[in-house]
């Protein structure tokens, strides 16, 4: 029965991968945060606020590049097009990174404390292995505190991934398992079965296996005004796609699943902050 | 997120107070009421002149303010995508010619997002198995080309909305490959249909305003934004927002609920002119 709960790495359904943080290592920028959870691994590297000319000179301007490690290589034959649209996906990729990250630092740093500035922000993506949004933002967040740009708050990103149970007596226990850890009684009077959530995935399963996973979400949450360690204030970015292949077999993504799923990520986003918390230890 | 607002000779920041002078007095700017969408326009362009340059369809989307965004479909057979070889293939380029060049890296951050938010969006609704014709050897390549002609507000959702019309009831023609076999004509059909609209929050005085289906003067002064795609059964299809504060449940449901009332009307502006050719 408790085998039914494990995943293909051994961890639980509401289970995180291992997270290690490292800040202040590149020491030619004013803060740098080298941030893996699994095998997922990001570096930030924050410089700035700098003085420069731009057009909007009322508040500071933010400038992300995003680049990685390993990239497809080029390919001739006749996987030339095919590998140059992998390539150009990948690029958009990117860009799609490059985006979050401008939201969630236009989100959080004061910006409008320093006219005429541009903050730049570099990340490298050194191993995509899942959650690559949130993992980048958790590094982000970790070199715009090494470097004491003024935020608003912390942030904490979590992914998860929704996928429909299987119908069967073993996945009751699954299933009791949901409903006694987010007891919802209107989701369970209005609709048969909610989705199961993965906290955390890793690649294999975010791209999942094209019939179940139905999709895939990134949250941005701030830390609490009261500094409690029992929720989250609220989701400051958001992202939810649903994947390809799976509507055709009824995977349909309701109102009440997006409610679970922020409501489990602001209960994963704790233990992100505590994390955070942790690693705030002066070297003695 | 938004290309730049348009501001003629005014001070963008000048335009931006005027804007939000205008939204504490619970007014837009171009007259609307906060909870009213631009109904979309799809205009259809013939295609028996076309199909000999391998155009399968050509739509303009306009709404009433002014975005104008041009969608041209163009197939050719190629080789399967290797990790899919049943599949087809679709990719999906945005290109925005008649924006001025100031901020040139911002632009094509934002249209490289975009095109990745098309793409995703679309393939998520649609069966690219259709586009099989051999498995592992030969498939349809669809080229959707998004041509932004002008933008004032909600570009993912007016970008999305000429994909979909452009795609929708598609006809793949009668054609012979290379190696001789005739591939006979199919109908492209999505198995959902979405649509898509952009609200925009404004924290004014303490109280939380949505302004529906904003323009790019609004996208400017909100405080958040959210971007809502959903099916038929107003299922979520796509989700993104962003903001100067943290929201709680009860916005997001209440965004989606926004534009699920609106729903079917986007629906059937965006497909009832497809009937036309036909």
């Amino acid at each position: 029965m408790s085998r039914a709960l494990l995943r293909r790495d051994g961890r639980g359904h509401r289970e995180m991968r291992g997270k290690e943080l490292r800040t202040s290592e590149l020491t030619q920028f004013d803060g740098s945060a080298w941030y893996s959870q699994g095998l997922t691994t990001v570096v930030a590297a924050v410089n700035g606020p700098v003085a420069a000319r731009q057009e909007d000179y009322r508040k500071c301007n933010v400038q992300v590049y995003v680049n990685r490690a390993v990239r497809i290589p080029r390919a001739g034959g006749t996987d030339r097009l095919c590998v140059e649209e992998q390539r150009l996906e990948q690029q958009r990729m990117d860009a799609e990174v490059e985006m979050f990250l401008t939201a969630s630092i236009q989100a959080v740093v004061r910006l409008d404390q320093f006219p005429r500035c541009v903050l730049e922000v570099h990340v490298t993506i050194l191993a995509d292995d899942g959650a690559l949004l949130s993992v980048a933002t958790n590094a982000l967040m970790c070199a715009l505190l090494d470097a004491g740009v003024p935020c608003r708050t912390t942030v904490a990103a979590v992914t998860i991934v929704a996928f429909a149970p299987e119908d069967g007596s073993p996945v009751t226990a699954p299933t009791t398992t949901t409903t006694k850890a987010a007891p919802e009684a209107s989701s369970l009077l209005s609709s048969s079965l909610p989705l199961a959530l993965l906290l955390d995935p890793t690649r294999v399963e975010e791209v999942g296996d094209g019939v179940r996973t139905c999709a895939t979400a990134t949250f941005v949450l701030s830390n609490s005004v009261d500094g409690s360690n029992n929720s989250s204030g609220g989701v400051l970015v958001s992202q939810l796609q649903t994947c390809p292949r799976s509507s055709m077999h009824g995977g349909r993504m309701s109102s009440k699943d997006l409610v679970g799923m922020v409501a489990l990520a602001e209960r994963a986003a704790v233990s992100i902050f505590s994390f955070f918390r942790k690693c705030n230890v002066p070297l003695e | 997120m938004s290309l730049p607002p348009a501001t003629g000779a005014v001070e963008l920041g000048s335009f931006k107070q005027h804007v939000i002078r205008l939204l504490t007095q619970s007014k837009r700017l171009d007259g609307r009421p906060f909870d009213s969408i631009r109904v979309p326009h799809i205009l259809y362009e013939n295609r028996q002149d076309t199909k000999i340059n391998r155009v399968l369809a050509s739509t303009l989307y306009t709404d009433d303010t002014g975005t104008c965004v041009n969608c041209i479909v163009t197939g050719v057979f190629g080789p399967p995508p290797p990790q899919h070889p049943e599949e087809g293939r679709l990719t999906v380029e945005v290109t925005a010619p008649f924006f001025p060049g100031y901020s040139a890296f911002q632009i094509e951050g934002t249209l490289h997002e975009l095109a990745r938010f098309v793409r995703s969006t679309i393939i998520s609704c649609l069966d690219l198995t259709e586009l099989c014709v051999i498995s592992g050897e030969a498939c349809w390549v669809l080229r959707v080309e998004l041509i932004v002609m002008n933008a004032d507000g909600g570009l993912r959702a007016a970008t999305l909305h000429a994909a979909v019309a452009a795609l929708h009831n598609l006809t793949l023609p009668k054609a012979r490959l290379p190696s001789g076999d005739v591939v006979e004509s199919r109908c492209l059909c999505f198995h959902r249909i979405p649509v898509a609209a952009t609200i925009g929050l404004c924290g004014t005085a303490g109280s939380m305003q949505f302004l529906l289906d904003t323009n790019a003067a609004e996208e400017s002064v909100a405080d958040v934004l959210l971007t809502v795609v959903i099916d038929e059964t107003d299922g979520i299809v796509s989700f993104l927002h962003h903001g100067r504060f943290p929201l709680l449940l009860p916005h997001l449901t209440d965004a989606i609920d926004m534009v699920a009332s609106h729903g079917a009307a986007l629906r059937s502006a965006i497909l009832k002119s497809s009937n036309l050719p036909q």
